[in-house]
């Protein structure tokens, strides 16, 4: 066997493991979900409604130049059933009409209070509270990144637990209730929930409530609904499961907050700081060989924007790529280190294989496979069923994927279950290809030249998804 | 003499259907609204004997249309209710002008002998 025909199966049979561990997570995650599901739907959140004992919880909104949508980001988390929160909007040091909109809107009144910061941040200008019978506080700093706001969110907030979100999303009503189900059923152990995050768009919104779940139009927009329903109900309810949830979305996650501040708070500059925060806090709990735990709740539902054309999503993608990269980085340490556990031994190490090496491997399995067939280097008999297999487990981790969703019903509409499996096939043939080439192009690079991908943003307010694209 | 109008302004259907057959049985009309923009509209434009306004509601919060309304002197008695259990809110709200305040989770019998305590001189 020459060298290039070894590879060639290499190849080949990396990307066959690939997909069989997806599959067995998804496999996994089926189970965890079906567990679950008891404990929802008979579980307390009701009871957590009126009780005394339900711990508060402070809502920290990270608001840089948010002026379109604070107002309605404010309202849209004051519709969250919970009996105590705090509403904790930091603005970032915004250039745009962000902290008058909220004076105006609110009713702030500056308030003297004792500020005794435990983790480092920008400095605190003034910090202001309704005057209307609203639990919101508003602090009022000067600009230095999301993380570090989210720090000086910490250090005001005045409840045991921390909910951080994006100024942009949209949040069940129930989802802070079904979040915080965890640490009311753990409280010594859970350190933190992640919630599950699905795309907004093509969906109504009616003053900041989803009123109407609806697939989107667009291609792109598509491709992504059903990526996050693979991401977000294939792997993380298993990883959950094993006690090795890699990562805590930014946009819905909720903190004890001593383990936060113990393990050092939010990173500022990193593009990949949630998922930063969470192998720092596994790191942190494993090494001191502390028990805790971190939990993924599929059932606390945060929606959230996803880009609506092609170029934004590449620029977020090669962000997050290189946001990766920055953890796989600092974090190589934990990697085949038994002390850390499961994370170390099994989900950090699959993680960086089939994340980071990935795309390297399938791209040059892109190339390289086709041109060797075609030059005839490769045996046919064997390729081909290797390269069938590959496709076809990566079909049955989609399938698998729509399956653990449909018991979520977001998507009943006619027609709708059969554009889901259509785009999930697809997946496998083109977009799954084109998200390949932008990791690959994350990997090369210059961190001088930066590319944000920002969206452009307009609130959660009455326009549907859509609507709001073309305004 | 007439029938006192009450504004129900109340986001979850069941619950705003509940109240609203509740006081029609005994002897109001009333017009239901479900956020707080068609509240504050329903109130600016209306002639209302008195409101119930549930304080978490789309659009504006109870309290803000309450606000709104004092800012702009409309002049309706408001009854708040609200599952805020910081006692500081509740006073708040006092000192804002509603004449009265319903704890949820509720019993529809008790809002029921608030709202005509309020209406007592006009059924």
């Amino acid at each position: 066997m020459t060298f290039i025909e070894f590879f060639n199966y290499a190849v080949l049979l990396y990307f066959i493991a690939m997909e069989a561990q997806l599959l067995i997570l998804a496999v996994m995650s089926y189970g965890a979900l079906r567990k679950d599901r008891f404990a929802s739907r008979f579980g307390r959140i009701h009871d957590m409604l009126t009780s005394d004992t339900t711990p508060p919880v402070s809502i920290i909104i990270p608001a840089y130049n948010e002026a379109a949508g604070i107002v309605e980001s404010v309202r849209s988390i004051a519709l969250l059933q919970y009996p105590r929160k705090e509403i904790l909007v930091v603005n970032d040091g915004s250039t745009d009409e962000t902290m008058q909109r909220l004076i105006d809107e609110f009713e702030l009144e500056p308030i003297d209070t004792p500020y005794r910061p435990r983790l480092d941040s920008a400095p605190i200008k003034r910090i202001y509270k309704s005057s209307l019978p609203l639990p919101l506080v508003v602090v009022d700093k000067e600009n230095g990144g999301k993380g570090d706001a989210i720090n000086a969110g910490l250090n005001v907030a005045r409840y045991p637990y921390v909910m951080a979100t994006d100024a942009d999303i949209v949040l069940e009503e129930e989802a802070l209730l079904r979040a915080m189900r965890h640490f009311v059923e753990n409280r010594s152990a859970t350190v933190a929930v992640a919630g599950n995050v699905r795309p907004l768009n093509g969906c109504d919104v009616r003053r900041g409530k989803v009123t109407r779940v609806a697939l989107p139009r667009r291609p792109t927009e598509m491709a992504q609904v059903v990526e996050y329903i693979r991401s977000f109900l294939g792997a993380r309810p298993a990883w959950s499961h094993l006690n090795a949830l890699p990562i805590v979305s930014g946009a819905f996650g909720v903190f004890q907050k001593e383990a936060v501040i113990e393990a050092g708070g939010y990173r500022t500059g990193h593009l990949g700081e949630d998922m930063e925060l969470t192998m720092r806090l596994h790191r942190h709990f494993r090494k001191q060989r502390r028990p805790y735990r971190i939990v993924y709740a599929p059932d606390a539902v945060a929606w959230t924007e996803v880009p609506t054309n092609k170029d934004i999503l590449r620029k977020q993608r090669i962000r997050w790529h290189r946001g990766l990269m920055q953890v796989i980085r600092e974090y190589k340490g934990m990697l085949f280190d038994p002390r850390y556990g499961i994370v170390g031994m099994v989900s950090w190490p699959s993680f960086v294989a089939f994340e980071f090496v990935a795309p390297i491997i399938e791209f040059i399995g892109w190339v390289a496979v086709p041109a060797s067939l075609l030059l005839g280097i490769l045996n046919l008999e064997i390729a081909i069923p290797l390269m069938l297999i590959a496709l076809a487990l990566g079909a049955a981790n989609s399938l698998i994927g729509l399956i653990l969703d449909e018991r979520f019903g977001y998507y009943n509409r006619a027609g709708e279950a059969w554009r889901l499996l259509i785009y999930s096939l697809g997946e496998q043939l083109g977009l799954r290809q084109r998200t390949v080439w932008w990791r690959v192009r994350a990997m090369f690079w210059n961190p001088r030249r930066k590319e944000w991908g920002d969206m452009q943003r307009t609130g959660v307010g009455n326009l549907s998804a859509d609507e709001k694209v073309s305004a | 003499m007439s029938r006192p109008h009450v504004l129900v302004a109340e986001d979850d259907r069941v619950v705003s259907l509940l109240l609203s057959r509740s006081l029609e049985t005994a002897g109001v009309d009333v017009t239901a609204v479900y956020d707080g923009v068609e509240a504050y509209e329903a109130g600016k434009n209306g002639d209302f004997d008195l409101a119930v306004l549930d304080q978490v509601m789309p659009g504006l919060l109870g309290a803000e249309v309450l606000h709104r309304w004092n800012r702009e002197g409309v002049d309706i008695p408001v009854i708040v209710v609200s599952g805020l259990t910081d006692d500081d809110d509740v006073i708040k709200l006092l000192d804002m002008g509603a004449v009265d305040f319903v704890r949820k989770p509720f019993n529809v019998r008790e809002v029921l002998a608030r709202v005509k305590l309020q209406l007592r001189s006009k059924l």
